[in-house]
């Protein structure tokens, strides 16, 4: 039932191995794929020569460019440009990219095969930071733009040029004229590294080609989005391709569109036998990550402490190929001006290409590099004015009926609240003090508070099956990928038909079996999915409250549903079970149908419309131990506070959020991925440092704020990590007043900022 | 790419030793492979032959006479760490063993590996560098002694012989007027390497003066670096702010700090002093532990 605390129905069988992961999957005649990589970061590939490969014992095919030459197959794709190869074609862009692929009966031999195929490449000049992509004369990536994929209402394609691959702009109020009402202006820069999702699950997929007929087990979020690049790449008709999703190990954007499963395909249509692809952890690293961006803020304030114009500069990294850049740096763009009453905003914002892999879409989704800027400015702003800086943000948050940046008026505005609320772990004593007593270790405060959108337009459908014995069947393409979407679904149906969750049953993707959903990502499942099943639910109770009215022969609106049982209302006596008006229909199971559909977008010069049909809320507040002689920052206390709406389930709610703060701790003081001239330096998870369980503070609060009154429910899966970084960075400038304005704060960092102050 | 070696499993030290000599040159011993794993898969451990030690009989006690804790090298990890021989006559090394990597870690990792590995960035070699550790070594004809800070000759190199093998780890006890502590800087995530770790031992005279100090760093110098003759010239001093922070320094001017991705050369030189500072500060205290800086 909704509200009910509901263990995760899969975590026994995840915690102890028995879930069926992609990674566990092997048909019979499996053959297994080692992928040659490009050991140069920018390069004409003027040779590849596999003929010896592909003599080899156990080899049965070996993919390579050539391979497409007179095929019908397109070698192409990405979710909005098609630019991305399966293997290279005429050029290869990042260190990693995938060269050729062998399909061995074991992956020995595969792995053996790739030593005797022939690469020369003819080395080109590379960039590896947006500024120098940018730059004039800097080598380009791309010199078209012309496959673009269909869909996607919501992204503008715009500004593409030299390296630029999409631009975003927004301009409200008088734009940069806005700023002669400032009486002191404030620009900084800010900037955030790559890194990685680290899933623990890599990722995998099998492809199974019989006759055109296609059938992929893949550990995607996006199904249908998976499903339709293949049919465009084999041209077939989406009837003839099937893509199953067995339960993921953790996604956090990295499993969105394609990535492995035409690589498999492409091996099974050559061998006409299931091709196996499993990413090891090194290749994870080169496949997909968080976009590095630099973002330059400049904000001007009255001296009343009021923001009254803000402009944002922010580059973002998009690696070699396009994959979601244009809608995350749209999202980041406006989600750069922070949860505050501005009138004034101009925006540009830009994807660009540079010569390393590809950035897509990553928990925070571009929302954590902007609040990462202004969160962390608006701090800067208060101490330099004077002001305090939680009082700073009130005095500008947004509130219910205001207009945001997009020109939306907003509704269900909590964001004072949540502030409040998560600044309450300030009160005296509850974190404990420093637990050196040299005074070497400085304690601070900080908070951050953030708005989110959530994809728009957007559309999930659902199906219910209504079984003769009162149990229910929920067909979803949501995928259950460890956040416990599943469980979250069967409790939202099982409380649309007042029945217990042990009736409800879910069928997970398969898109030849469950209805169309846009993506398992963006906060959006619970909510949208939610509604769609809640829907489907109310669908197949209507027919079975006809059936029982003419059953019991008499008026429907006479009759009630509770308990999974049917009676006249006040004659519980009177009243049938489920399953017996079922079974005495005769239609063996009633079928029902719902979905959720959201409509919006923004106009492409000013950025104007409607950018989100929900806005997520969230706010961290943070106590760190700076250590004055490492610099090495302890994150001691930490409350997270959320606009939950309805919660279904306060287990899975909480931990949505513990992980959300566990990344944005990560993130804040550990991860970053590092290259040498783009070449990956810690592709390893001994060198990439992550954060565990004992980093988390030993204080960690949790805090849902529902609304009793209003029967919704808000995605959790992302709002609280976006904060953390910078109320961390803020806790640190409090502790020691060092500013740091590059993540991560790693303990170096943070020492040679405290020598440079002294 | 891995080439594919031949895999060897004696039953006895007598086997192993016969297939070192045999094949030492080109051969590897692994045990409980924490380490080996890592680097054989990365490719960055060639060998024709891999020894495995995990079916040897023995070498896995600890024990303790009146003068040193004896280790066998097969002993594992997390076992040496809540033996009572080592809690009782060995406290901080016992600490010590248990802020090593995690428990899933230690409980395979082996006491003979640690050394044998020579990682600068471990945290054993630290404490049994300060200890004066005596490292246990056979070969087929006989064997030989050597105290650890001979046998830790450079970044993962040892004075091991490619025909011999460390049996175990002997631990000379230090008298009760020691006090001691081992400090480990984690740069990065609280399962990482670590940055630096201190192991520092420090001796009281009943005048109050400092009768003796041990001080070893690791992860700022190819081995654990001692500095024999900076503990002598503390002896007769007050134990004091200033005194530690002049060894400290000492320290840090002789270090040679390699560059990785838990910090820079320059970043493990700067906070080495107040490091072995806040170490010798613990150790005066005699709190006989190992804490996290």
């Amino acid at each position: 039932m909704i509200g009910q605390r509901q263990t995760l129905l899969d975590a026994r069988d995840r915690v102890t191995g028995r879930i069926p992961y992609t990674i566990n999957l092997e048909p019979p005649g499996t053959l297994h794929v080692a992928i040659l990589r490009s050991t140069v970061p920018h390069a004409r590939l003027v040779r590849v020569d596999a003929s010896a490969a592909s003599q080899l014992p156990g080899v049965a095919a070996v993919l390579t460019r050539d391979d497409f030459a007179g095929s019908s197959i397109r070698p192409l794709f990405g979710p909005v440009f098609r630019d991305q190869p399966i293997v290279a074609m005429d050029r290869v862009r990042y260190v990693g990219e995938p060269v050729a692929a062998v399909a061995a009966t074991d992956l020995r031999a595969a792995e053996a095969a790739l030593e005797s195929i022939e690469v020369e490449y003819e080395e080109l000049p590379a960039v590896f930071t947006p500024q120098d992509a940018l730059a004039a004369g800097a080598p380009l990536l791309h010199e078209s733009f012309d496959d673009r994929a269909p869909g996607y209402a919501d992204i503008v394609l715009q500004g593409q040029g030299g390296n630029v691959c999409n631009k975003f702009q927004l301009r409200k109020g008088d734009g940069l004229a806005g700023f002669e009402l400032a009486d002191e202006i404030f620009e900084h820069e800010f900037s955030s590294p790559p890194v990685q999702h680290v899933s623990m699950e890599p990722h995998a997929a099998v492809a199974s080609f019989e006759g055109d007929y296609l059938t992929v087990h893949t550990c995607t979020q996006t199904p249908y989005a998976v499903r339709d690049a293949l049919a465009y790449m084999f041209r077939l008709p989406a009837s003839h391709v099937r893509v199953v999703v067995p339960p993921v190990g953790g996604g956090f954007g990295g499993k969105t569109y394609a990535k492995v499963e035409p690589l498999a395909a492409v091996l099974s249509k050559m061998t006409h036998r299931p091709v196996k692809v499993h990413l090891t952890r090194e290749e994870e690293f080169v496949t997909n990550r968080k976009h590095q961006a630099f973002i330059k803020l400049r904000t001007g304030m009255r001296r009343d402490g009021t923001i009254v114009a803000r402009e944002v500069q922010a580059l973002f990294n998009a690696g070699a190929y396009t994959d979601i850049s244009p809608r995350l740096i749209k999202n980041g763009g406006y989600g750069a001006v922070g949860p505050y009453r501005i009138s004034h905003v101009h925006i540009d914002s830009y994807a660009v290409f540079t010569n390393l892999p590809s950035a897509g879409a990553f928990r925070g989704y571009g929302v954590s590099q902007g609040s990462w800027a202004y969160e962390s400015q608006m701090d800067m702003i208060a101490e330099a004015m004077g002001f305090d800086p939680i009082e700073l943000r009130m005095r500008n948050l947004l509130l219910e009926g205001d207009t945001f940046a997009t020109g939306e008026t907003l509704h269900g505005i909590r964001f004072p609240e949540v502030l409040r609320d998560a600044t309450t772990l300030f009160e005296a004593g509850r974190v404990p003090p420093p637990a050196e007593d040299d005074g070497s270790v400085k304690r601070g405060r900080g908070c951050a508070v953030i708005i989110k959108s959530t994809i728009t337009p957007s559309t999930s459908a659902a199906s219910v099956k209504l079984n003769s014995d009162g149990s229910l069947q929920v067909l979803t393409s949501t995928v259950d990928m460890g956040q416990g979407a599943h469980t979250a679904l069967s409790q939202i149906a099982a409380s649309a038909l007042g029945v217990g969750v042990g009736s409800i049953g879910v069928v997970g993707p398969d898109t030849d079996v469950t209805p169309f959903d846009l993506t398992t990502s963006s906060s959006r499942s619970t909510a949208a999915m939610g509604a769609a099943v809640r829907e489907a639910v109310f669908d197949v109770r209507r027919q079975l409250l006809d059936l029982a009215a003419q059953q019991m022969e008499v008026d429907v609106t006479d009759l009630e549903l509770a308990d999974g049982r049917i009676s006249v209302v006040g004659d519980p006596a009177s009243g049938r079970s489920i399953a017996e008006v079922v079974t005495a229909s005769r239609r063996g199971t009633l079928a029902g149908n719902g979905s959720f559909v959201t409509e919006g977008g923004l106009h492409p010069e000013t950025g104007q419309g409607i950018a989100s049909e929900h806005w997520h809320q969230g706010a961290v507040a943070a106590e760190v131990d700076v250590d004055v002689a490492t610099g090495k920052v302890t994150v001691r206390g930490l409350r997270a506070s959320v606009y939950a709406g309805t919660v279904v389930n306060p287990i899975n709610a909480r931990m949505q959020i513990d992980g959300s703060v566990s990344f944005g701790i990560s993130q804040a003081l550990f991860e970053q991925l590092i290259h040498d001239e783009g070449h990956p330096a810690n592709s390893s998870l001994s060198e990439y440092a992550l954060a565990g369980l004992a980093d988390l503070p030993e204080v960690f609060e949790v805090s849902l704020i529902e609304d009793p009154d209003n029967d919704e429910m808000h995605g959790l899966g992302e709002t609280c990590l976006p904060p953390v970084m910078p109320a961390i960075a803020n806790a640190v400038a409090d502790a020691v007043g060092v500013r740091i304005r590059h993540l991560p704060l790693t303990a170096e960092r943070v020492l040679d900022a405290l020598e440079e102050q002294r | 790419m891995r080439a594919p070696a031949a895999m060897h499993r004696p039953e006895t030290l007598e086997e192993l030793l016969a297939i070192l000599r045999e094949h030492g040159d080109s051969a590897k011993i692994v045990a409980g492979g924490t380490a080996f794993t890592i680097l054989w898969k990365a490719g960055l451990l060639q060998a024709e032959h891999i020894v495995s030690a995990t079916g040897l009989h023995g070498l896995t006690d600890v024990r303790a006479d009146d003068e040193a804790l004896t280790v066998g090298a097969l002993a594992r990890v997390r076992d040496v760490e809540r033996a009572e021989a080592t809690r009782r006559n060995s406290p901080v090394l016992a600490s010590a063993l248990r802020l090593v990597a995690n428990v899933r870690v230690r409980n395979v990792a082996t006491m003979g590996g640690n050394v044998a590995e020579a990682d600068y960035t471990s945290d054993p070699p630290a404490v049994l560098s300060a200890l004066d550790a005596v490292v246990t070594i056979r070969d087929k004809d006989g064997g030989r002694d050597l105290p650890l800070r001979e046998f830790l000759v450079d970044y993962f190199e040892t004075a091991l012989r490619p025909d011999e093998f460390v049996t175990g780890v002997r631990i000379p006890i230090l008298a009760a007027d020691w006090g001691g502590t081992y400090l480990k800087l984690l740069s990065r995530s609280a399962e990482d390497r670590t940055c630096i770790g201190v192991a520092a031992f420090l001796q009281h005279a009943t005048d109050g003066t400092c009768a003796g100090v041990r001080v070893a760093v690791v992860g700022g110098n190819p081995v654990p670096l001692r500095l024999p003759e900076v503990e002598r010239q503390f002896v007769g001093q007050e134990p004091s702010m200033e005194a530690f922070a002049a060894l400290a320094a000492e320290y840090a001017a002789a270090a040679d700090p390699v560059a990785d991705n838990r910090g820079t050369a320059s970043y493990r030189r700067r906070v080495m002093a107040p490091l072995i500072v806040r170490a010798l500060r613990r150790a005066a205290r005699g709190t006989n532990d190992a804490v996290f800086a």
